[in-house]
């Protein structure tokens, strides 16, 4: 009686079970795998969108405020653009007087707009002289270099920035910032920066580098990448759509950003490999001369 | 009982595979959405960032093409007014300010913002006042019979008025009269002999001046010059003609009477330049003013009255009585050929400073020429 009782499974429906589960998790196995492998794709894909949406902003954001016609593009190759890249934009509160190591002012300190605070040993200058009030065509930028930067107060007691600044022989020295300049002019200061595609250990990358007042260079600087062995490439084009045939002519540049994955995935085309994405745009420079 | 027991029998898996189903395909499902939506919020954010960035620059544009002569040319250094608007497509909105720097200049700052989401950018514009250009190259330009006596003085040499602050250098001496015709000039009584004029020439005698002369600005002409005019008044007689203050010790623009404070530019309308049109013969008695004056008719002074600026009359120039006073300079088209005359103590000279602000008083805004453009942060 109490064998009879006893309930179990036999050899086959063991056998059938296993088998059946077999089936089952190699099902859910394949479609966990699945997923992961979509997912990281999607990563991947999504790393190199972002990468290259980014390139492209940061490339219009140090383009397009150049005057090409005025020596911002200093050099201008299919991979690489050396600019004067705008740091910050002033106003003066005083009009300019000459004194030791150049000419001396005050800029409003609530009128300075830029990434960051005007900087004696890295930044030169551009000065806003206007010649005659009622002309626009004898208008000009003059260049030079920060000598020092301190406190103060504008004569309106509102907070200041003093800045004596050295004008360059080209813009016809010290005594060129002492007629046409006044307090309301305008001033900007820049560095020369150095945007390129960089290899580094055989990955290429959008890099920069920046030079101080005295010409030394930092080291490059990755800022996205990776992207492919043809990943930056520039195309530079004069005020009727043409190919510009020399840097001062150059009113807008085309950018081409290719971007590669970090990480290879599996690719939708089947196989493994780096997700590749791009971006096309042109950049018209917006502080060119005018008529 | 048979059928408790048929109930204790039954084994399956069914249910756990069914949940194991639901669980692998809401896995693949959330995985595909959560790429989709990352993928998508990414390119939603640069669309939202190039919108607001789009709304500032027709701000910027917007702005300028449209400068607002009568309240932003009457700015103070460093005084602002706002703006506001929304791009055409509706796609963004922008706010900002134009702000007064000096004389001549001026920064448009504008804030753009995506219409949905919270995407600004901000930029700005350097922007410089586009005077009209007068032919002004004698201290009194005109044409037809000129009867000058008494105590007029007509000095072409250039001068500051007292107390212009930010004046260009000076210019070289211009002449005294510029007329077509030199014969149509009578000097008289302490005149005579051309005495009572200073220039280089005293006269020149240039038969090429035509209506071009008085009523062709450049980029406009007179009915330009009219459109500007930020005070219209009918011909008439006027008198105490100065700066008035509002309650908060601003200056009253809006005021008839209040042509700007020519002998106190520190004053709250020291900067103050307005375009004013008379539309009629006008008769100015005592007072002072400054800016660009424009009259449809022939234009008298008597007994006191000083303009700094430029004069544009299309009729005839009479001033008589004592302390009448022009700083600038003044076209006197004498469209009907009736006589001019300069009889008392009248001075006319030449201010290259006066004739600058004038031209600028109704001039429109435009970018500088280059790198007026600018990232504010």
């Amino acid at each position: 009686m109490h064998t009879l009782n006893r309930r179990g499974f036999t050899l086959i429906e063991l056998l059938v079970v296993m088998g059946l589960l077999a089936v089952i998790l190699s099902a859910v196995y394949q479609s966990i795998g699945s997923t992961q492998r979509l997912t990281g794709t999607q990563v991947q894909r999504l790393h190199v969108q972002q990468n290259t949406r980014a390139a492209a902003l940061y490339l219009s954001y140090a383009l397009r405020e150049l005057d090409a016609s005025d020596g911002d593009l200093r050099s201008a190759s299919a991979t690489s653009v050396r600019v004067r890249s705008m740091r910050w934009a002033g106003v003066l509160c005083t009009d300019p007087q000459a004194t030791v190591g150049g000419v001396g002012f005050m800029l409003r300190d609530s009128l300075i707009f830029g990434v960051r605070a005007p900087n004696s040993t890295l930044d030169s200058i551009l000065l806003f002289r206007d010649g005659d009030p009622t002309s626009r065509l004898d208008d000009r930028w003059l260049v030079g270099g920060l000598q020092s930067v301190a406190n103060g107060n504008c004569p309106d007691g509102a907070p200041g920035t003093v800045i004596i600044t050295s004008i360059s022989a080209a813009s016809g020295g010290a005594d060129s910032a002492l007629v046409g300049i006044t307090a309301g002019s305008p001033m900007r200061g820049f560095q020369l920066e150095e945007i390129s595609l960089w290899d580094d250990a055989g990955e290429r990358w959008l890099a920069r580098r920046s030079a101080d007042r005295g010409g030394t260079w930092t080291a490059m600087e990755k800022l996205v990448g990776p992207l492919t062995a043809n990943g930056l490439q520039f195309a530079y084009f004069d005020s009727t759509g043409a190919a510009a045939t020399s840097v001062d002519e150059v009113a807008s540049v085309g950018l081409v950003v290719r971007g590669r994955s970090p990480e290879p995935a599996h690719l939708t085309s089947g196989g493994i490999g780096y997700v590749h994405d791009s971006v096309i745009t042109r950049v018209t420079l917006r502080n060119n001369q005018g008529f | 009982m048979r059928l408790t027991r048929r109930k204790e029998d039954e084994r399956g898996i069914a249910l756990l595979l069914t949940i194991l189903g639901i669980v692998v395909i809401g896995a693949l499902m959330s995985g595909f959405f959560m790429s989709a939506m990352l993928e998508n919020r990414a390119g939603q954010n640069s669309r939202r960032v190039e919108q607001a960035f789009a709304a500032a620059e027709f701000g910027v544009t917007e702005t300028i093409a449209s400068w607002n002569v009568g309240t932003w040319n009457a700015l103070t250094p460093n005084q602002t007014d706002s703006i506001g608007g929304t791009s055409p497509n509706g796609s963004g909105t922008y706010t900002g300010q134009v702000r007064r720097l000096n004389n001549e200049m001026f920064l448009v700052d504008v804030t753009g913002q995506s219409a949905v989401g919270q995407a600004r950018q901000r930029i700005g514009a350097f922007v410089k006042l586009r005077s009209l250009l007068f032919d002004i190259s004698a201290v009194l330009t005109t044409r037809g019979p000129s009867t000058f006596s008494g105590n007029a003085a007509l000095d072409g040499t250039d001068r500051v008025p007292a107390a212009w602050p930010g004046c260009p250098p000076l210019e070289g001496t211009k002449s005294g009269i510029r007329i077509p015709d030199a014969n149509d000039l009578d000097f008289k009584g302490g005149c005579a002999g051309a005495a009572c004029v200073t220039g280089s020439p005293k006269v020149d005698e240039d038969a090429s001046l035509g209506d071009d002369t008085f009523f062709d600005y450049g980029d406009g002409d007179w009915a330009t010059l009219v459109s500007l005019a930020t005070k219209r008044l009918p011909g008439g007689n006027y008198q105490n003609i100065g700066p008035v203050l509002d309650g908060g010790g601003g200056c009253a623009i809006n005021q008839q009477k209040n042509w700007g404070d020519p002998l106190n530019p520190a004053a709250a309308c020291g900067s103050f330049l307005p375009v004013v049109y008379i539309n009629g013969d006008a008769s100015l008695n005592t007072g002072a003013g400054q800016g660009l004056l424009l009259v449809d008719g022939d234009l008298s002074v008597q007994g006191g009255f000083e303009f700094y600026g430029i004069v544009v009359v299309r009729g005839s120039l009479k001033a008589a009585g004592n302390g009448n006073k022009f700083n600038g300079g003044v076209l006197a088209a004498n469209v009907q050929l009736n006589d001019n005359s300069l009889i008392g103590t009248v001075d006319l000279a030449f201010s290259s400073c006066a004739v600058a602000r004038a031209q600028q008083a109704g001039a429109a805004g435009s970018p500088l020429r280059s790198r007026g453009w600018t990232q504010l942060f």
